[in-house]
């Protein structure tokens, strides 16, 4: 048993492209993701707002940060005066996932400009990834697919964020309107999708008691950083299977 | 907080700007690394759980820190995405409970 998410590389043949075509096919296989991405769009807004995120900066972070998980989960640390190291390393920690998955879906796109490559890269979600490494693993090895991605939920997310904020800063009571359950919420349902059998249980104990003994012992909001070393950590000793 | 919807405190752009470098260079250290190095399976298992503890301690600290209605929230997202698979609905089903309870005055 593996828990490798890398596939096997490409077949040798055909080069790596990027046409309109390749665009289009991947916008049309991104609507599902764009029509979800909007209802956590206006939760990230209203939360955001919530934990005393301006509209105007919600709004900036979802344009550039582009990255859900990471979003959420620095709301939890959002408190004056603002934690920018912990902030930046938790950003760090939730996307570390991403370079496993541009690792897997780069030998696919081999042969492309480097520059086209890390440029497209930049805009690459979870979602968007896995159309575009199921495309290639199909055959189809056009960088445009993962462009089509970026532009079918970007717009979407940013949108979302802005309605959910100006939503938010009516004046809205965080707490009556459970905005407190949304960040957890969205990281339970994550928690749970992302389950891959016995080999993430320990792991994941690993996080609740390296949380629970930040929580406890230390000052801050180190528990992020903490938990998250424990379950990598306890990862990593795992003997090989 | 300010009243201008679009302030944007200088502290708070030096975090966003921050996240943002952060966000890139994991999304294009992976295209980048493979054409230097080789991403081994230890390494791989490291990222994987490592991005599942942050998620992890996030829930965890809700719980440690919630409240009573917060907590019945939670186990209705647990349920409800453990019967129906679909994020949003659970999600939906749990802040309503909340929301609920919390008007009930609990």
């Amino acid at each position: 048993m593996t828990d490798s998410v890398l596939p096997a590389g490409p077949e040798p043949g055909l080069p790596a492209s990027f046409t309109r075509g390749g665009v289009w096919h991947g916008m049309k296989l991104t609507l599902p993701y764009s029509v979800s991405a909007l209802p956590f769009g206006l939760a990230f807004g209203a939360a955001a707002v919530g934990a005393g995120v301006s509209p105007g900066e919600a709004v900036l972070m979802s344009a550039l940060v582009f990255a859900g998980s990471a979003q959420f989960a620095v709301l939890s640390l959002w408190a004056g005066p603002l934690p920018v190291l912990a902030i930046v390393l938790t950003t760090l920690l939730v996307n570390a996932r991403h370079v496993v998955m541009g690792a897997a879906l780069q030998p696919f796109l081999a042969g492309l400009p480097q520059r086209l490559t890390l440029a497209m890269a930049g805009g690459m979600t979870d979602g968007g990834w896995a159309i575009a490494l199921q495309e290639a693993m199909r055959g189809r090895r056009d960088i445009g697919i993962l462009c089509g991605t970026i532009v079918m939920q970007w717009p979407v997310w940013v949108g979302g964020t802005a309605i959910g904020a100006l939503i938010g800063a009516t004046g809205m009571d965080p707490k009556r309107w459970a905005l407190d359950l949304v960040i957890a919420g969205v990281f339970t349902t994550s928690v749970i999708s992302l389950f891959r059998g016995r080999g993430d249980v320990l792991p994941w104990l690993g996080a609740v008691a390296g949380t629970l003994a930040a929580l406890l012992w230390l000052p801050g909001n180190w528990y992020v950083l903490i938990g998250a070393l424990c379950a990598g950590l306890v990862g990593l000793l795992r003997r090989d299977d | 907080m300010t009243t201008d919807l679009f302030a944007v405190d200088p502290i708070a752009l030096a975090a966003i700007l921050g996240m943002a470098v952060a966000t890139y260079l994991t999304r294009a250290g992976g295209f980048w690394l493979m054409g230097h190095v080789a991403i081994s399976p230890r390494l791989e298992r490291f990222l994987r759980h490592m991005a599942g503890g942050v998620l992890i301690a996030i829930v965890t600290a809700a719980v440690f820190n919630g409240d009573g209605p917060l907590w019945i929230g939670l186990g209705i997202v647990v349920l409800v995405m453990l019967t129906m698979r679909k994020p949003i609905l659970a999600l939906a089903a749990g802040v309503a409970g909340t929301i609920l309870l919390r008007l009930l005055g609990f």
